[in-house]
């Protein structure tokens, strides 16, 4: 039987088409997979069948009975149940009183109705039992039989209405059916994400649903924490649910569905049976032309060390270790990439060293590569000079690097001296105590793509060109702003990008999550940074962009710009880095060379040192 | 005779005390669904016109006859709650409906407030008004002297009031399906959409009931304290501001509200009792302010997750936005 069937759907906010004339059916008791592109409308589509939106055109049916739904309570009544990427969850509630949520009068009595029987079948046991002690004047059984049935009103009480211990054990039931662990009086900001995760799960259970939508569950979850939600969703299949998962990662869509539903630019493709395609075939469809999906990784021969943390340490506001006395080194021509569980110090890493964050300990030695400023030779011992011949600090006039190893001291002053070679030496700068601002005009980029893609990197609110001035509202010719320059670039990254917008005038939050990223990213790059950070960067975007993404990384590396790469994709991390740095807690966990290591291997790093 | 100089004193502080329960228990519930009304001193204002404007129409239409204890006390609540739940409405309207700022909303209020009722309040006449405020206080007929029944049975019914609806709001917001739903809707309004509540209603609501109770309070100043001899310099909004700091100040939770109530009464009375300047005073009148701030400071410094704002706080939710 299909459990959902869409027909006709058409659904438009303002100009924009998110699904036009979508039909298709999804059969009850198996995994689906909806893939797409950003803005291919999947997110939009499994709203509507959630209650979030409502289809403008077309009609729902559920299983096969029309469907009118407006609100998620409407969702919950055909027993539907969404699991956001962003958690709908408040933080100061109990995993029980988050559970609760909505519920009126007829859910109780609904859900509580097995647990009202059985007290009353047992109280009705007891009250015999009770009596038969009665007549045989057995003092200890009547005792037993009257604490019994004591025990099994409180039961019956508590399957009426609000109530939080009634609750908890259902939800522990509910635990115990699929096999996960929830516990009940957890404050849910105390939970990890996969915690947080598992109680939207329970609490999609507990109102009974039997299709279950998950949107982007896995962007993250550590490797392990992937495999006990996909047996929690295989678990569920058995019991004879629909799950629909909506994902990017192809490597899990072929993993955990029976089909996948293929959507492109608003419009159904098609679905495939997932055992009789591959990735390929599948990222084709979803593109609608031949995509190569490879990442290269190109080994610079000259690496060298652009910027030292040693030893840093960084406090949260109350005190714990956001940061534990990390220490590597960012090297030019290379991706570094941050693995780690989200929230184990990535963010204040990050902001540690764009200066946005004070630290406790530790320094951050910037070399910065001044090519402007020939130093002469007779500052320097012989032993230094002898060393700096060898790690190319001189250059002819052209610029390019001279290996004067093999010759002999006085030989260099010669040449110096005639101007034949010319000196460069780096700039050695303490990041300490330097403002963000600081640390741009003393000509040290640190380009800085940041989590959270609107709150921090780019104001929703303004347009295109005016999200560019953020970074060069201080030129200009006295107290006006130059508009041109910043229009000029929001074009050349519209076009280079490929960003989907009606113009460079349009507020930057009406753009999809994709777009957004492009914006951001293509604006970080184009002050020619030296140093790269970027967090998250393919947060959100499909494949195409993901790659696209991916290219410009590749792109600055190989350009000599020290790149910081905060991943989620462990297989992308490790296409795509030169090394990885795997943090857990805050502490280090290793610098690994991911030609060598095993994806689990990392895994286990991500979780060393944490409480199990 | 300092003792009984203490008695009042205290007799006193609780009678303001109820002012500020009222006032700050009504912008808690409204607070807790994610309101943040800063209407309540206008709203305050509003209660006060209504309740004096209730007892007039009462007391005109006995014709000099004799007064009814009951209707002495239930038409100023009566037109109170009335009056004040319009300010409330008036917000929700602009919050929920057009999506106003809860800031610009709110402050519109109290200029609209104020402005309005102390217009009126001066157009109204307030002959036998102190007649029907001596019997709003006389609850038990028979009591005696001594210090406890000076403290606690001479106050009027609306203190009673006070602290059992700032109790029964205690029990109900933390205790309860419907006030668990509320306090979703105050903390995350997209959570408890997705769990199926509708948060317009209960921001509506809770914002309507809350501008009720507020009300209430500034009848209590105007009716009980003032005994009915109102005039426009009254300055209700005072208390207003303060109630919104008490709110604060009992860290949104209306069982701390009825002791912080009191000891906002106290200070505010204190002045009266000892021998000071006008200057001295004043600075006893910042004395609310200053804790509300250290509150703030204590709050924020040691960043308890029980002792903060609901999260959504003054903040307008649309389902389909991003």
């Amino acid at each position: 039987m299909n459990a959902i069937r869409f027909e006709n759907i058409t659904k438009t906010f303002g100009k924009v088409v998110a699904n036009h004339n979508v039909s298709f059916a999804l059969e009850e008791g198996k995994i689906y997979s909806i893939l797409g592109e950003n803005g291919s409308g999947k997110t939009t589509l499994m709203n509507m069948i959630s209650g979030i939106y409502k289809q403008d055109e077309g009609k729902l049916y559920i299983n096969e009975e029309e469907a009118d739904i407006n609100s998620p309570r409407d969702a919950y009544k055909y027993r539907i149940g969404m699991i956001h990427q962003h958690f709908k969850l408040v933080d100061v509630f109990t995993a029980t009183e988050n559970v609760l949520l909505g519920l009126t009068k007829e859910d109780y009595k609904l859900f509580n109705k097995d647990q009202k029987e059985k007290g009353l079948e047992r109280i009705a046991k007891y009250q015999a039992k009770y009596q038969e002690a009665k007549e045989k004047g057995d003092i200890e059984g009547m005792a037993n039989a009257q604490a019994n049935i004591k025990r099994y009103k409180r039961y019956v009480r508590r399957s009426r209405g609000y109530n939080i211990p009634g609750a908890a054990e259902r939800i522990e039931n509910i635990c115990t059916k699929y096999g996960f662990k929830v516990d009940p009086y957890q404050k849910v900001y105390n939970m990890s994400v996969s915690e947080k995760q598992t109680l939207e799960i329970v609490k999609a259970l507990y109102r009974g649903i039997d299709i279950l939508i998950l949107d982007e569950p896995t962007a993250v979850l550590t490797p392990q924490e992937i495999r006990g939600l996909f047996d929690v969703l295989r678990n569920m299949r058995e019991a004879g649910k629909t799950i629909i998962i909506i994902t990017h990662k192809l490597n899990e869509v072929m993993e955990i569905s029976d089909q996948v539903v293929v959507l492109r630019k608003g419009e159904y493709i098609g679905t495939v049976n997932t055992s009789e395609t591959n990735e390929k075939e599948l990222t084709d469809m979803m593109v609608g032309r031949k995509v190569d999906l490879k990442i290269t990784r190109n080994t610079l021969k000259e690496t060298p060390n652009r910027l030292y943390i040693n030893n840093l340490t960084v406090e949260n506001a109350d005190h714990t270790l956001a940061l534990d006395d990390i220490s590597f080194v960012l090297k030019s021509g290379q991706i570094l990439g941050v693995a780690g569980i989200s929230g184990s110090g990535q963010k204040e890493l990050l902001d540690a060293i764009a200066g946005l964050r004070k630290y406790k300990t530790g320094e951050m030695i910037f070399h910065n590569p001044k090519k402007e400023k020939p130093v002469t030779l007779f500052h320097h011992t012989p032993k230094q000079i002898r060393e700096m011949s060898t790690q190319g600090y001189f250059h002819d006039k052209a610029g390019n690097k001279l290996d004067l190893s093999n010759k002999k001291l006085k030989e260099i002053e010669q040449m110096v001296n005639n101007e034949e070679v010319i000196f460069y030496e780096d700039e050695v700068i303490d990041l300490k105590d330097k403002t963000p601002l600081e640390i741009r005009d003393l000509g040290i980029k640190l380009s800085f793509v940041p989590e959270d893609r609107l709150g921090m990197g780019l104001v929703g609110s303004m347009d295109l060109t005016d999200n560019m001035m953020l970074r060069s509202f201080r030129k200009g010719p006295g107290i006006f702003l130059n508009r041109k320059k910043p229009e000029e670039l929001a074009n050349t990254i519209i076009k280079d990008l490929e960003v989907v917008t009606p113009g460079v005038h349009t507020q930057v939050r009406k753009l999809s999550g994709g777009n957004i990223q492009k914006v951001l990213v293509g604006r970080e790059i184009s002050s020619s940074p030296k140093v790269f950070m970027a967090a998250y960067p393919v947060r959100g975007l499909d494949i195409n962009s993901s790659y696209l993404i991916y290219d410009l990384l590749n792109q600055q590396k190989e350009k000599g710009v020290a790149v910081l790469f905060v991943g989620e994709d462990l297989d992308v991390l490790m296409a795509l880095c030169d090394r990885i740095m795997v943090l857990s807690g805050g502490k280090l966990a290793g610098i690994v060379d991911p030609k060598v290591v095993t994806k689990d291997q990392i895994g286990l790093l991500m979780t060393k040192g944490r409480a199990e | 005779m300092t003792a009984t100089i203490f008695v009042g004193f205290l007799a006193k502080a609780i009678k303001f005390a109820t002012v500020f329960i009222f006032g700050s228990t009504g912008e808690t519930i409204t607070e807790k669904s994610g309101h943040l009304n800063m209407g309540i001193p206008g709203i305050m204002y509003l209660g006060a016109l209504g309740g004096i404007l209730g007892q007039r129409i009462y007391v005109d239409s006995t014709n000099g006859g004799p007064l009814n204890g009951f209707m002495v006390l239930f038409m100023p609540m009566l037109f109170a709650m009335l009056f004040a739940a319009i300010g409330g409405l008036l917000f929700s309207f602009f919050t929920v409906a057009l999506k106003c700022n809860h800031n610009v909303t709110g402050l519109t209020i109290t200029t609209f407030g104020v402005g309005i009722s102390c217009y009126f309040i001066g157009l109204i006449p307030s002959d036998r008004m102190s007649e029907a405020g001596l019997m709003v206080q006389s609850l038990f007929p028979v009591v005696s002297d001594d210090w406890f029944s000076t403290i606690f049975l001479q106050q009027s019914l609306f203190t009673y009031l006070a602290i059992i609806i700032a109790i029964v709001s205690a029990v109900f917001i933390s205790r309860t399906r419907i006030g668990l739903n509320l306090r979703a809707c105050g903390e995350n309004p997209a959570a408890a959409d997705a769990a199926g509540i509708n948060v317009d209603k209960y921001r509506y609501v809770a914002t309507l009931i809350g501008a009720a109770i507020a009300g209430l309070g500034g009848m209590a100043l105007e009716i009980d304290l003032f005994k009915g001899m109102f005039n426009a310099k009254d300055a209700v909004d005072s208390f207003g501001w303060l109630a919104l700091s008490l709110v604060i100040f009992s860290m949104w939770k209306p069982s701390v509200c009825i002791f912080a109530s009191l000891l906002f009464g106290a200070l505010q009375v204190l002045p009266n009792f000892l021998n000071i300047g006008s200057v001295e005073k004043q600075v006893f009148a910042m004395i609310p302010y200053i804790a509300t701030i250290l509150i703030l400071i204590l709050t924020s410094v040691f960043n308890k997750k029980n002792a903060q704002p609901p999260a959504g706080l003054g903040i307008t939710y649309f389902r389909e936005d991003r």
